[in-house]
Order: C-alpha cells, then sequence, then structure tokens
C-alpha cells in the first residue's frame, strides 16, 4: 500500500536523497562507474601494499626495460618501476580532482549564492565575472594562473579551481534564484529568520542536487588539467609521480619505450570514464526527463 | 534583429575588457619582483628603481592597465624580456600555425561528430546507439596530449604513414588536426545527438510523420535542418576547447605556434609574451563565439525575438 503512495508521488518528483540513490543504483552504468572510482581509491589507500617496488627507487641496469614479470609495466630511463609509479599516482590525481573541485564548489556557491539571493547589481556584477571567467578555456586559463603562481600541487588545484568556479557559481545562481520566491523560504522570511539562516538551512540543502552533479562531472575535468599541466611541465613536479608528469619523461623515450606513456594514460581514461559514467547517471535520475 | 546585435557587441566589448583586466592584473600580481628577471640580482637600489621607473612599473597598477590598453589598441603588447622582439611580432611569427591547426581540426571534429550524432539518435537505444556512444565516452576521457601521443607513436613511427614532428605541409598538419578533432568529435557527438533527439520529439515531427511523409523526408527534411540550427552554437562552444588544445597538441608535435611560445615563455618567466598570448588567444576565442552567435541568430530567425 506505501508503495502505492509512494508512486503517486514519484510521479511528481522524487528527488529526497534515498529515491535519488535508489533510482541510481539502478544504472549499470552507475554501478560500473561507482567500481572503477572504488578501485582508483583503493589503488591510492593501499598504494604501499600494491606497489611492487619503491616508487623512487632507482635501478640502472634495468632501466627502459618492457612490461614483464618482475616489472608488470615497465621501467623508465632511471629503471624506476611504472607500475609502482602509476599506483602511487592514483594519489595525486585523486587528492588534485577533490581538492580542486572542492575549492572551485565553494567560491561558486559563495558567489552564485549571493548573486542569486540579493539580485539587483550585486547580480549584475557577478554575472559579468561569471561570463568572463567562462570566456576563458579551462586549460588555458589553468596554464596562465600557473604562469604566475608557479607550478606544484597546491598551485595546480588553485589554477584548476579558479578557472572552474564560474560553472559552479552559474548553477548556485540559478538554483537560488528559483528557489528564494517559494513558498518555505516566504514562510521562513516571515518568521523573522535572518538571511544566513535562510541561505544556509532552507535554500542551500534544497539547491544541492545539481551542484552534486556537477561536482561528479567537473573532477574528471580537472583529473585531465592536471595530467596536462603536469606533462607541460607546469604541474606535479618530479620525484613525486603524478601520471602527467611520468608521461612527460615519456614522452622523450616514446618511440622506445612506449610503455613508460601507455600506462598513465589508460589509468586517465579509466579514472576519468569512472566519474563520466558516475555523473551521466546522477543527472539522469536527477532529472529523469534528460535520459535518453 | 539590430537590437539583438548592439547588445551582443556590447556584451563582446564587456568580456574583451574583463579579460583584458584578469590577464593583466593576474600577471602584474605575481609574485615576485619583475625588475629581477631584467637585471639580476645584483646592482645597486638606485638602477633598479631607474628601471622600474623606465618601464613605467613605479606608476599605479591602474594607469599601467589605461597604458597597456592605449598600446594594445595600437598592436603594440609590449616587448619580450628574453628575446628581446617585440611581443607583437613574435606572435605574428606563430599565428597562422595555430590557427590553420585550430581551424582544421575543428572542421574534423565536426565531420565526425555530426553524422555520429545523428545516427546514435536515429538509433537511439539499439546496440548502433550504445556502441557509438560508448566510444564517444572513451573519447571524453582520453587526455588530448595522451591520445596525440599515441597516434605519433603508432601511425607516425610504426606505420609511417605521416612525419614524426615538424611543420609546413599537409602531412605534417594532419595528425595533430586528427588528434584534437577526434577527442573533440567525442564530446561534440553527445551534443549533435541530445540536439537531434530534442529535435525528433517536437510535434510537427509527428505531424510530419502522421501526415505520412516517407521517413527519409521526415528526417532529412524536417528533423535534420531544425537540429542543425543548435548545432552552429556548439560551434561557438567549442572553438575555446579546440583553441586549448591547439596549444597542448603543438607541444606534442613539435609545431612551432602559440602553444610552444607560451609556455616556452612560461618556464622562461618572459611575463609579457604570456600576457600578449593569452590577450590574443582570448580575443581570438571571444570573437569566433561573436561568429557563431551572430550565425546563429541569422540561420533561426526566431532569436530576433531574444
Amino acid at each position: 500500500m506505501a508503495e502505492g503512495v509512494a508512486s503517486t508521488e514519484l510521479a511528481k518528483s522524487d528527488n529526497t536523497f534515498y529515491g535519488l540513490m535508489r533510482r541510481l543504483l539502478r544504472s549499470k552504468a552507475a554501478i560500473f562507474g561507482l567500481v572503477i572510482i572504488g578501485l582508483m581509491f583503493i589503488c591510492a589507500l593501499f598504494a604501499p601494499l600494491i606497489a611492487t617496488h619503491d616508487y623512487a627507487k632507482q635501478d640502472l641496469p634495468s632501466m627502459l626495460q618492457p612490461p614483464s614479470n618482475a616489472h608488470l609495466f615497465g621501467t623508465d630511463e632511471f629503471g624506476r618501476d611504472i607500475f609502482s609509479r602509476v599506483i602511487y599516482g592514483s594519489r595525486v590525481s585523486i587528492k588534485v580532482g577533490f581538492l580542486a573541485v572542492g575549492i572551485s564548489l565553494l567560491t561558486g556557491l559563495f558567489f552564485g549564492s549571493i548573486a542569486g539571493y540579493y539580485g539587483r547589481l550585486l547580480d549584475s556584477v557577478i554575472c559579468a565575472l561569471i561570463d568572463i571567467a567562462l570566456a576563458f578555456p579551462m586549460t588555458l586559463l589553468a596554464i596562465a594562473i600557473i604562469a604566475v603562481l608557479g607550478p606544484g600541487l597546491f598551485n595546480v588545484c588553485l589554477a584548476i579551481a579558479l578557472s572552474s568556479w564560474g560553472s559552479f557559481a552559474r548553477i548556485a545562481r540559478g538554483q537560488f534564484l528559483s528557489l528564494k520566491n517559494q513558498e518555505f523560504v516566504e514562510a521562513a522570511r516571515i518568521l523573522g529568520y535572518s538571511d544566513a539562516r535562510i541561505i544556509f538551512r532552507h535554500i542551500l540543502p534544497n539547491s544541492l542536487a545539481p551542484l552534486v552533479v556537477l561536482t561528479t562531472l567537473e573532477v574528471p575535468k580537472a583529473i585531465i588539467v592536471e595530467a596536462t599541466l603536469s606533462f607541460l611541465g607546469l604541474g606535479i613536479q618530479p620525484p613525486l609521480p603524478s601520471w602527467g608528469s611520468i608521461m612527460s619523461s615519456g614522452r622523450s623515450f616514446l618511440f622506445h619505450a612506449p610503455w613508460i606513456t601507455i600506462f598513465p594514460g589508460v589509468m586517465i581514461i579509466l579514472i576519468v570514464m569512472g566519474f563520466n559514467l558516475l555523473g551521466d547517471a546522477l543527472r539522469d535520475s536527477l532529472d529523469p526527463r534528460l535520459r535518453d | 534583429m539590430l537590437r539583438y546585435f548592439v547588445r551582443r557587441m556590447a556584451f563582446l566589448v564587456l568580456t574583451l575588457l574583463g579579460a583584458t583586466i584578469v590577464i593583466f592584473s593576474m600577471l602584474h600580481l605575481a609574485p615576485g619582483d619583475p625588475i629581477d628577471l631584467i637585471v639580476g640580482p645584483n646592482v645597486t637600489p638606485e638602477v633598479r628603481e631607474n628601471i622600474r621607473h623606465q618601464y613605467g612599473l613605479d606608476r599605479p597598477l591602474a594607469v599601467q592597465y589605461l597604458s597597456f590598453m592605449k598600446s594594445l589598441l595600437h598592436g603594440d603588447l609590449g616587448n619580450s624580456i628574453i628575446q628581446h622582439k617585440p611581443v607583437s611580432e613574435l606572435i605574428a611569427e606563430r599565428f597562422f600555425v595555430t590557427l590553420e591547426l585550430s581551424l582544421t581540426a575543428l572542421f574534423i571534429s565536426f565531420l565526425i561528430s555530426i553524422p555520429i550524432g545523428i545516427k546514435a539518435a536515429l538509433k537511439r537505444n539499439t546496440v548502433t546507439d550504445y556502441a557509438l556512444m560508448a566510444l564517444s565516452l572513451i573519447g571524453i576521457s582520453m587526455p588530448t596530449f595522451w591520445f596525440g601521443l599515441m597516434l605519433l607513436y603508432i601511425v607516425a613511427f610504426k606505420l609511417r604513414f605521416f612525419p614524426i614532428s615538424g611543420y609546413g605541409t599537409w602531412r605534417h598538419l594532419f595528425l595533430p588536426a586528427l588528434t584534437i578533432g577526434i577527442t573533440d568529435a567525442a564530446l561534440l557527438a553527445r551534443m549533435v545527438r541530445s540536439s537531434m533527439l530534442e529535435v525528433i520529439r517536437q510535434d510537427y515531427i509527428r505531424t510530419a510523420r502522421s501526415k505520412g511523409l516517407p521517413e527519409r523526408v521526415v528526417i532529412n527534411r524536417h528533423a535534420l535542418r531544425n537540429a542543425l540550427i543548435p548545432i552552429i552554437t556548439l560551434l561557438g562552444l567549442r572553438i575555446g576547447g579546440v583553441v586549448g588544445g591547439s596549444v597542448v597538441v603543438e607541444i606534442v608535435f613539435a609545431r612551432p605556434g602559440l602553444g610552444r611560445l607560451m609556455v616556452d615563455s612560461i618556464l622562461a618567466r618572459d611575463y609579457p609574451v604570456v600576457q600578449g598570448v593569452m590577450v590574443v588567444l582570448t580575443t581570438c576565442i571571444i570573437l569566433g563565439n561573436l561568429l557563431a552567435d551572430i550565425l546563429y541568430a541569422v540561420v533561426d530567425p526566431r532569436i530576433k525575438l531574444k
């Protein structure tokens, strides 16, 4: 009986967390994505246990060896084990992915909510800022910001966040704009609640869903930009192994030792694909009308 | 229509102004004293102040920006600190290399993605659709430079179909353009697909079908034409991505373009060059977006009302 009631409710919109998760887990793509992401997290967390060698240990006699039982993914020009370096590299990618997108989300949420909630001049100014920020392509802007900040893990995160906060701000603004005139916000205002309370307790929780979807789709972008920056020598600096920096040094040996370049790339494809699958499924389960 | 263009132009000026302010202040608020890059640390404070004055670096930032904009409007982007040449000259030497690559890549991307996107939409929820979208997903998930390296290894090195690096003939252009074209097409194919699906759901398609038109006519004459309109907007959206991709792929294929110039200048801390390249690339992208928007308005008379 409860089922019957639930289904009429569902027809309207069941965007509660529970309903969302149930629809999400029905999607094979989402499960597949989650499994890939889960495996990557295991790699990152248990890197010391999974890695077969010390990722930084040089072993010149066995340099540039093709994949074998001793070195699953081969070795680089210093005889370092690519498999172990790739496993440790997952730490950098995951760290950068989440840190960068976290900063980006908070920045975007801050500006977007102010613009949407207060409107007027503040809204126009912030909208202009968002438009300008989105006029730059992400990779290009991130490269330019690194030119100023210099390379390094945290700077890479900052550069990515500064070049991607615009999309978060735009979504947050739209959410706040449409929610601020809803009855429950009106009610809160009549009760005399402060703006801060209305924003954080009433509007924010209701505006999170599309932001969660965007977050899932921005993490893989951040991972690719990090790899690109590191590949150009502007990102993570040696000896810390990042997938991008492994490929950057592998590039010089591409024709004689392609494995140095192939495997980190495959890892990136996997993790990015995992997030994209999950993000797409999340978006579909949030708004089934979008599904095709 | 005129009002739309006027508003669009006003927005263009605003974005260009904003973008130059962002680029300019970013590179001038950078930590570290630019004088160090020009003379090195071992000079007397008097000399430093003289140089600071000579370069106008002792003036307020806003004044510096205005004089930067004044020179910019005269086509003067300052001088390279390292190469002692005008930045505009350095950019002019390489501009065409990047333009040629970006345009070819954009062309390839559309050539691949439009038929794939349409095919997937028409065969929605069949094996064909799933296979095409799975391919597109892999394409989206690949870093562009990695795909370039793989093409370089397989097509240029192993199969020897194309030269490994260099610049000059179409054979040098093909692999880099294909690299960006394919990765971009992966993203675009999804957009084309949903744009086509959007159209197929419209009432006039149902009308066309119910009045007994053959499916071929419904698709070619009614659906396709309308689906192509939003695809023009996608053209504008992709320009930025393609230019960004060119910058990176130029490094992979050792093409002497703006990307190469920019990365070299960053590593050498040659800020005026970085600033100049950013200004030129951003301007191109913003102008490209404008072009796509205008094209959109011209093709679709309904936009006038907006």
